[in-house]
């Protein structure tokens, strides 16, 4: 599977700004139990339904400095209480093409991962965005070699439809070319390794 | 995929331990609120409590806790239940403007926002002095709860980013929050249900045992506030302190549900309680008014041996015979209470500035 | 990357924000609430942008083989700072615009402020009289409010009601007893206890700080037992619970009382040396037999026993030793022939209680307490020859017939000689006012001669008094002073102003209550119109208040059926209300000015101190008060100026006071200082350096000593303690009262000089209450079938901490009333759900807590919630009835004479009777 990165100017607090530019319809499977980080994540999950979020539409743009990446996917009907939805993009390491993307990155190679968490729980339309190191299923750290280009993110729902711009650095994808994504849905109580995630890499053009 | 497994167990190193004495504890919650001014006054903070104290039997903090699961079960960390924010309730905000300077006179009464998230139907506190059993014969005690700091923290092995970490100098288990993700599975593993989360900053927090405190010998601050003198707080294995003998010599101090098999490092000295009362309501010396197997629900089986040392004990006393344990209990001096952590805080300079050199400090011994 | 370099990422940096969270420029001294009187010691941790936090300091030196008394404080201590930042906070003069009540005020300047306060309280002085004006002034103080609260009124000629009967916490049998204020012992000589009876208190609430003693004394090998209705939160630390019916303490006292005497296990040496037991009765008039009776000239206050030789008149002036077997007889009578020449019989107090007590059946005991013999019998070899210690909360004075408990529980100690002696008598409380706070208002000028000449003055007087009756002693001496400052500082007893002002008049006019005679209304009409009460209706020929000034108390929500009746009453005639107070309250809704003041950190302050640790401590100032608040003192100071500036600019010279003394405007300047500016330091160095004088407190004792050390403690007590608590403090033990009764013979205040169990005044001996008896409180509210228990909460202070956000976290955040689930469940009612109560006098509504450790028919409503806490306001003060006992109008016997805080009747709050149901 591949998709292409157009040309457009973004703003990231305009969340139509994507336009016309088509749409990448990309499925995402369960992140599997037996990947999972440690003892407790894998006794407490083994019987639970998860990765509820199945697929996600994807849309690249970029400017000449930034990545824009624009995905949409279903909210769900159950409210969120605990956790909040959210998703995220990261990016295949030089060394680790014949990694599975379901375990976003390994203790050996790692991915950068962009995260976007929805946090209207305390102000509407109040988006996170996180710069990450992932080591694995949720085993997520800030990361400490960020550039000068800031991780921003924004999203809201409409029609019962999230749909998120997360933007950074435009050297991510350049020096990845696959990348990953991965979507939470926080009603299921979905965060860290318990989500769904896409199960190749993505080219990207 | 290499495993992130268990934190490994580290024997060996110091253990700071408390030992509450829960036959002079009177809920007074002064502990609480020590705990509360020092510590989690930031917003996001509003509904932490690291420390409490609740009226047992009952449904405590967070809301029925003890039926959520988490710890080790057959030596595998078990599954639990992530505490809800309803669950834990409490963090109120309350309508004064509206009442004293609204306007509304008696139309409005001073009470939580109901924010329509459940949390005004629970608090840290709220089953408080209700108990269990039958008048007169009903029964219920205090008993003060924090982060156990355990000897196998489930927490720390139940965290996928690595972020907390049990501290070689006092074994205090923390979080590096600048790691936490906000995942909460600590918050699943915790059988104790001491780890909150900060809806604010998306990390959790719990108890740090005061460790700023301890770094200056300063023993924590529910325990040198509680007026009821029953917080010992040393080194575990200082075989000349009282909490070595009161753990280890005359097993009168035990943890919370051992059961759970984390090893706690907080001990409890279990409840007396009055004669409980026949029908005709002369004294039933026989049957003691909490029931046994209720304590042993709490503390293992080894409470039926504390409580029986205690009595003998308590007899001795009564027959002006000296018993080395009672006066342990009795605590002569309040700062014997507090082993190494002697230090008064007012004593010490703690300026910004000068904390902050010793921040630095810090900072290149970790580097 | 392996396991291992991925923890190294893990640098534990965020320890940092928690290093730095415990950071702060200074800690300063300081103490809180004057409302608690433990006056507990503590550091407040400040920077630049405030208080960071505050902490135990944990400085009381203790004694050998004691437990030290440290850290003492309480979740309210520790949550104080947050309480002054709360939202409840006032910061800047408020002005009514609304409704009294509304909660409508606009914010005003100081001048402003003091200048209408100042013109209403002229007007109302020009129009009414000087008693037109009622400043209240409550216990939420310390030492410097305290004084220019008291300075200003006594300048003006204000009136204020008896504080401590206001609160109903006067402790009438413990003085009926003894004739005196009730010299506690320290709380660290609980420790010495064999038995500790909890009894009418529950101290794991009202006395954390020093709630340990009861737990170690345990550990050293004492008994605890608690008798309440309810398996109280104190109960859980006993070895024996006495679950008794609420009300009915004094008859199982007297079974067990009777029990002692049928076994022979009571300490005769005790009682014939220290009490009234061994005084003879006429039979035929069931008086005393008093020198009067048998001499030419014989005095009335000297009385007879009976020896080997026959009938003996007793030695008033000193008691023989408990120690050693007394010349008169216990169980002796005797025919006698009067002066009049009429033989009558005459027979010992003993016998007649003997015979008393023979009614108080283990039987009549189960009958009526629900108390098995099995207990009872446990209970009184717990008690007999065992140095036993009754913790008597101020539970019992808020009882209909608290006092024949009271009386009986004295009863007890008597019979099983505990009192004077390490780890017996009353672990009660009595506040000792540094003798400089007392000289203060005697004081005529500044400085150290005028401290002398004021130390001089009330010597004198006490001498003079002593002088006049060889069965003076000096703490007789200074109960007389105590009545003869009731006169000077315009003090109304609340039973009168609460008749004609509050109120209570309709309907204690309609009712009789127990076994009285007469109405209520007709007993204080009565007793007014027989001069007994003269001077003391106040104002004066029944005028009004007109002007009303609050400071440090809440007069709304502590007034026994408070909002209720004041609000229809008192308030319909005021012309103006100030209250003046650091939180917003119910007093301050109902107000026309509200002007703030500074509190702990803001200002400094000498708190108060009772007997339990007898230490002065110290509150310094860390930073200034959010919008630059004034100090107490500097409020008061103010208005006292403000009233003579605008006396002069409307060309007023003089007024004249209601006691008829003329006096010049311009004086009021002065009420505080005679000096131009007069800081709070310069204030309180005085007060200290004047204790100091009188060798109180450590000589040269200045502001400098107490700022260092943070406390000041006593070298010796102040006289009034001395004399009441009668023993001295010793630097090396904790303090015993009642000592010198027993090693110096030192008499009791009472009319014979003894501790006194037989009252032979009229009204006492036809109510059969001339010896303790036990009577049921009487119905006071109607027909209903639960009974309303309750007293100080754990959380909070009265009701200053009542709206502290974080103090309400640890309870539901609101009031609640417990209940039996068995009674709620034939209610239909669940925990959480709302409940009314009701009864004749009004209705409310409350949140129903359940639990297994309330009595059936027994609910549970913990005092001073805020009003505001409740629904529509109404809290538990719309269905209190409030009576007073009508024999406490008593006076003009022996110690039976009204004194200010003391003997007066007071309202009761214990036990009435209300109905509950499930609000629809």
């Amino acid at each position: 599977m591949s998709i292409k990165i157009h040309e457009k100017n973004i703003d990231i607090n305009d969340l139509a700004s994507f336009g016309d530019i088509p749409a990448v319809n990309i499925e995402l499977t369960k992140i599997p139990v037996d990947v999972q980080p440690n003892k407790y994540i894998k006794n407490a999950y083994a019987n639970k339904e998860y990765g509820q979020i199945k697929s996600v539409d994807v849309k690249l743009a970029s400017d000449k400095e930034r990545l824009y990446v624009n995905l949409t996917f279903a909210d769900s009907e159950i409210p969120n209480t605990e956790f909040q939805d959210s998703v995220g993009i990261f990016f295949c390491s030089q060394d680790g093409q014949s990694d599975s993307p379901v375990t976003i990155g390994s203790l050996e190679r790692p991915t950068l991962l962009w995260q976007w968490k929805n946090r209207t729980e305390l102000q509407k339309n109040l988006s996170q965005a996180k710069d990450l190191e992932s080591f694995g299923p949720g085993v997520f750290i800030p990361n400490t070699n960020s550039g000068s280009v800031e991780v921003v993110a924004n999203g809201e729902v409409v029609n019962g439809k999230w749909n998120v711009i997360i933007s950074g650095d435009l050297l991510a994808v350049q020096k990845a070319k696959k990348i990953g994504i991965v979507a939470w849905d926080g009603s299921n109580n979905e965060r860290a390794g318990i989500g769904s995630v896409t199960s190749s890499w993505i080219e990207v053009d | 995929m290499t495993e992130i497994g268990q934190s490994k167990v580290q024997h060996g190193n110091p253990q700071v331990a408390m030992v509450f004495d829960l036959n002079k504890c009177m809920g007074c919650q002064t502990c609480s609120i020590a705990c509360k001014v020092l510590w989690t006054t930031e917003p996001g903070e509003e509904h932490q409590w690291w420390m409490t104290t609740n009226t047992q039997p009952g449904l405590g903090t967070p809301k029925g806790w003890e039926d959520m699961g988490g710890g080790y079960k057959n030596g595998e960390p078990a599954e639990g239940h992530q505490p809800t924010r309803a669950e834990f309730g409490g963090g109120w905000e309350f309508n004064y403007d509206e009442v004293f300077y609204g306007g509304k006179g008696r139309s409005v009464h001073l009470a939580p926002k109901d924010k329509g998230d459940d949390t005004t139907k629970w608090g840290m506190n709220w089953d408080e002095d209700q108990g269990s059993g039958e008048y007169p014969n009903s029964y219920y005690f205090y008993l003060p709860r924090l982060c156990n700091h355990c000897t196998k923290p489930v927490c720390v092995s139940a965290c996928p980013s690595k972020a907390m970490y049990k501290r070689t100098e006092d074994g205090a288990v923390l979080r590096d929050e600048d790691i936490c993700q906000g995942s909460r599975f600590c918050m699943e593993a915790c059988p104790y249900k001491k780890i909150y989360f900060n809806y604010v900053r998306d990390i959790a927090q719990h108890c740090i045992l005061c460790f700023p405190r301890l770094e200056e010998n300063v023993a924590p601050a529910c325990a040198r506030q509680c007026p009821g003198r029953l917080v010992f707080v040393g080194m575990l294995d200082d075989e000349n302190g009282p909490i070595h003998k009161l753990v280890n010599e005359w097993e009168i101090a035990l943890p919370l549900h051992p059961e759970y098999g984390t090893e706690p490092n907080i001990f409890y000295i279990p409840p007396l309680s009055p004669y409980r009362l026949n029908e005709d309501m002369s004294i039933d010396e026989e049957t003691p008014r909490i029931p046994p197997e209720y304590l042993e629900s709490l503390f293992g089986p080894k409470v039926h041996g504390a409580m029986a040392k205690l009595k003998g004990e308590l007899e001795k006393a009564r027959n002006n015979e000296t018993s080395e344990m009672l006066e342990t209990l009795i605590v002569y001096n309040w700062l014997d209470l507090f082993g190494p952590f002697t230090t008064d805080p007012s004593k010490l300079d703690r300026t910004p500035d000068k904390v902050a050199v010793t921040i630095g400090a810090t900072r290149n011994k970790q580097n | 990357m392996t396991t291992g370099e991925l923890s190294k990422v893990n640098a534990r940096l965020s320890e940092n924000d928690y290093r730095s969270r415990f950071s702060w420029d200074k800690a300063t001294w300081s103490s809180h609430c004057g409302n608690c009187l433990a006056n507990c010691p503590y550091k407040l941790y400040s920077n630049s942008d405030g208080a960071v936090f505050e902490e135990v300091a944990g400085v009381i030196p203790g004694f050998e083989g004691i437990p030290d008394m440290n850290p003492l404080g309480c979740q309210k201590g520790a949550a104080w700072q947050k309480q002054l930042t709360s939202k409840d906070r006032i910061t800047k003069p408020l002005k009514r615009v609304g409704e009294r009540g509304s909660g409508n005020f606009e914010e005003i300047g100081y001048q402003q402020a003091y200048d209408l306060v100042a013109d209403a309280i002229i007007d109302s002085i020009e129009k009414y009289g000087t008693d037109s004006i009622l400043l209240e002034s409550g216990a939420e103080c310390g030492v410097l409010a305290s004084v220019a609260r008291n300075k200003l009124a006594l300048s003006l000629g204000a009136i204020h009601i008896d504080p401590n009967s206001s609160v109903s916490d006067v402790h009438a049998g413990h003085w009926l007893t003894f004739g005196n204020l009730l010299g506690g012992s320290s709380a660290d000589d609980t420790f010495r206890a064999e038995t500790v009876i909890i009894w009418n208190g529950n101290p794991a609430f009202t006395r954390i700080p020093f709630f340990h003693y009861l737990t170690e004394a345990r550990y050293r090998g004492a008994n605890i037992i608690t008798v309440a209705p309810d398996y109280s939160p104190s109960s859980m630390h006993s070895d024996l619970y006495v679950p008794i019916v609420p009300g009915t303490d004094a008859q199982f006292i007297l079974g067990v009382c009777n029990y002692l005497i049928q076994n022979n296990l009571f300490d005769r040496n005790f009682v014939a040396s220290q009490t009234d037991l061994t005084l003879l009765v006429d039979t035929r008039t069931k008086r005393f037999l008093r020198q009067s009776d048998m001499v030419q000239d014989g005095k009335e206050d000297r009385f007879y026993g009976i020896t080997q030789d026959g009938v003996t008149l007793i030695d008033a002036s000193k008691l023989d030793s408990p120690f050693e077997p007394s010349d008169f007889l216990l169980e002796a009578q005797s025919d006698v022939k009067l002066l009049d020449g009429t033989t009558v019989n005459v027979t010992t107090v003993f016998n007649l209680l003997k015979e008393r007590l023979s009614l108080y059946t283990p039987e009549s005991v189960y009958e009526i307490c629900q108390i098995s013999k099995d207990v009872l019998i446990r209970f009184a070899n717990l008690v007999a020859g065992h140095k036993t210690k009754v913790s008597n909360g101020l539970g019992s004075c808020k009882h209909y017939h608290g006092d024949l408990m009271e009386r009986s529980m004295d009863l007890l100690l008597a019979l099983t000689g505990n009192w004077g002696k390490p780890g017996t008598g009353l672990d009660t409380y009595i506040i000792a006012l540094l003798e400089g706070e007392v000289l203060s208002m005697f004081k005529t000028g500044e400085g150290v001669q005028a401290g002398e000449e004021a130390i001089e003055a009330v010597e004198a007087l006490l001498q003079v008094l002593q002088d006049a009756n060889e069965a003076t002693s000096p703490g007789k001496a200074y109960v007389e002073l105590m009545r003869m400052g009731a006169s000077l500082t315009n003090v109304v007893p609340p039973a009168l102003y609460f008749y004609h002002h509050g109120g209570f008049k309709e309907d204690w006019d309609k009712k009789a209550y127990g076994d009285s005679p007469k109405t209520l209304g007709e007993i204080i009409n009565e007793a007014e119109a027989n001069g007994w009460w003269e001077g003391l209706v106040r104002p004066a020929n029944h005028g009004k208040t007109k002007v009303m000034l609050v400071a440090g108390t809440n007069i709304l929500r502590r007034t026994r059926g408070g909002q209720r009746n004041l609000l229809e009453s008192l308030y319909k005639d005021l012309d103006l209300a100030v209250t003046v107070d650091f939180r917003m309250n119910t007093t301050g809704m109902y107000s026309d000015i509200i002007l703030p003041i500074s509190c702990e950190g803001e200002r400094i302050e000498m708190h108060a101190a009772n007997s339990h640790s007898f230490e002065r401590s110290f509150s310094d100032k860390a930073f200034d008060a959010p919008n630059g608040v004034p100090s107490e003192w500097e409020v008061f100071d103010s208005l006292a100026k403000a009233v003579a500036r605008r006396a002069k600019e409307r060309n007023l010279d003089s007024f004249t006071t209601t006691a008829g003394v003329i006096k010049p405007y311009a004086d009021i300047q002065k009420a505080l200082t005679s000096l131009e500016e007069r800081s709070d330091e310069a204030a309180l160095d005085e007060i200290l350096r004047d204790s100091a004088l009188t060798g109180n407190i450590e000589s040269g004792t200045s502001l400098y000593d107490l700022r260092q050390k943070g406390f000041v403690k006593p070298v010796k007590l102040p006289d009034a303690l001395e004399f009441i608590a009668s023993n001295t403090l010793k630097p090396d033990e904790p303090f015993v009262a009642y000592e010198n009764h027993l090693t110096k013979g030192v008499i009791f205040e009472t009319l014979t000089g003894r501790a006194q169990f037989y009252i032979d005044h009229e009204w006492f001996i036809d109510s059969g209450e001339n010896l303790p008896c036990y009577k049921p409180t009487p119905k006071m509210a109607g027909d209903y079938p639960f009974r309303v228990t309750g007293g100080h909460p754990r959380w909070s202070i009265h009701a200053t901490n009542t709206t502290s956000e974080i103090l309400l976290e640890t309870t539901r955040g609101k009031p609640v009333a417990h209940l039996n689930p068995t009674d709620a469940d034939e209610l239909g009612i669940l925990d959480g759900a709302k409940a009314v109560i009701f009864n004749d006098y009004g209705e409310l509504q409350i949140e129903v807590k359940l639990s297994p450790s309330v009595r059936p028919k027994q609910v549970i409503v913990y005092a001073s919630w805020e009003p505001q806490l409740f629904e529509n306001w109404k809290d538990m003060t719309f269905v209190e009835p409030g009576p007073v006992k009508w024999l406490h109008f008593v006076t003009g016997y022996g110690h039976l004479v009204y004194t200010p805080m003391q003997w007066q009747p007071a309202q009761s709050d214990r036990v009435y009777e209300v109905g509950i149901k499930a609000l629809n």
